[in-house]
């Protein structure tokens, strides 16, 4: 069954962190600030807009996601690119709103005879977020699978016998541990048949 | 004791590398920006002999408060440009909790302070900082050069 009501909630709050947020953050920026940005050539504009953007994508995602079903391939397509776009919004934050750069930020300040150049280098982050997307995709296509198989291991009885419906877990049990008010489970199809000519006879 | 799934344990991988990454650049931002903010130096820190030779003298006092060791280093130098005059630089490691002082002078014999000064404003004078923190996986440089002026940065 989808998961629709934990979908939701995620998806309002992505939206209020990446989008409200640096919608509102211009309005309480001191004037100061801006001039400080100014000088070292960010563009503040640029860099809250390119969060928003990815902040409706992530959270557009997280919503239809969940209205879908979790064996389905689609919801295996949503994460993947719910992963990637989180990942994305964390390397616009590493580079200082320049995703091409990956991590390494520049910036140059001109005064009358001075000039200033600041370079600060965080590849080691990008290249640790990229870890980090590589193995939540991997863990999203296991999660997707262990979903969606309809037959597993876990389901088989025996080698004679197959369960055609999922069940979370089976384990043979001695007959002492045996719950007495469960029905015994056929150990083989023979027993199977028997049953159900019994069953048959039964019913004439 | 129950068999983790391959997913479990990927995810546990997951949330593992996050803390530390997280917690990696917090540590890396917070030691390589008190460095560099302790170190820059102030005018009571730049000290002229005008003997002979001509020393300038620049004092650095960097503070490392964080938790992750770090490296600061320091190049001064005068140059006009397409030709480096002197130069001298400082390299300085610096534990967690600890702080270390450093003395960069530049020696110009009088002769050459006497045409530099005739020419300052052709000679640059350039600060190369730099402070390298988490293994020197994370860098910080400033590079401030002043015209016609001894930096006072």
């Amino acid at each position: 069954m989808p998961d629709t009501k934990r979908s939701v909630i995620t998806a309002v709050f992505l939206f209020l962190l990446f989008v409200l947020v640096p919608y509102l953050i211009p309005s309480f920026l001191p004037y100061e600030l801006y001039q400080l940005f100014d000088l070292v050539s960010f563009d503040i504009a640029v860099f809250l807009r390119q969060v928003m953007v990815f902040g409706v994508i992530i959270s557009s995602l997280t919503l239809v996601g969940g209205f879908l079903e979790p064996q389905s391939i689609y919801t295996l397509a949503f994460t993947l690119a719910k992963n990637a776009s989180l990942m994305i919004i964390m390397i616009i934050f590493i580079g200082g709103g320049k995703i091409q750069n990956m991590g390494l930020t520049e910036t140059t300040l001109n005064l009358d005879k001075m000039n200033i150049w600041i370079q600060i280098d965080l590849q080691v982050f990008f290249y640790i977020a990229l870890g980090i997307l590589i193995l939540k995709s991997l863990e999203s296509v296991l999660k997707w699978r262990e979903i969606s198989l309809p037959v597993s291991a876990e389901n088989i009885v025996s080698n004679d016998f197959y369960i055609t419906t999922p069940i979370k877990s089976y384990e043979p049990e001695d007959s002492s541990e045996r719950d007495p008010e469960r029905l015994p489970v056929p150990e083989t199809r023979w027993e199977l048949a028997q049953e159900e000519t019994q069953a048959a006879h039964s019913s004439d | 004791m129950k068999k983790l799934k391959l997913s479990q344990v990927v995810g546990i991988l997951v949330l593992t590398l996050q803390i530390v990454g997280i917690t990696a650049f917090a540590l890396s931002l917070h030691t390589m920006m008190s460095v560099y903010i302790s170190a820059i130096p102030s005018e009571d820190d730049v000290d002229v002999s005008t003997s002979d030779p001509v020393i300038i003298t620049l004092k650095v006092n960097p503070n490392n408060p964080g938790y992750l060791g770090a490296k600061f280093s320091v190049n001064l130098s005068l140059n006009t440009g397409e030709q480096t005059l002197i130069s001298n630089s400082s390299s300085l490691t610096l534990n967690p909790k600890s702080a270390c002082e450093s003395e960069i002078p530049l020696v110009i014999s009088v002769d050459d302070a006497e045409e530099y000064w005739n020419d300052r404003d052709k000679i640059n004078c350039v600060a190369d900082i730099r402070v390298t923190t988490l293994f020197d996986l994370v860098v910080f440089r400033n590079k401030i050069t002043v015209s016609g002026e001894i930096v006072d940065a």
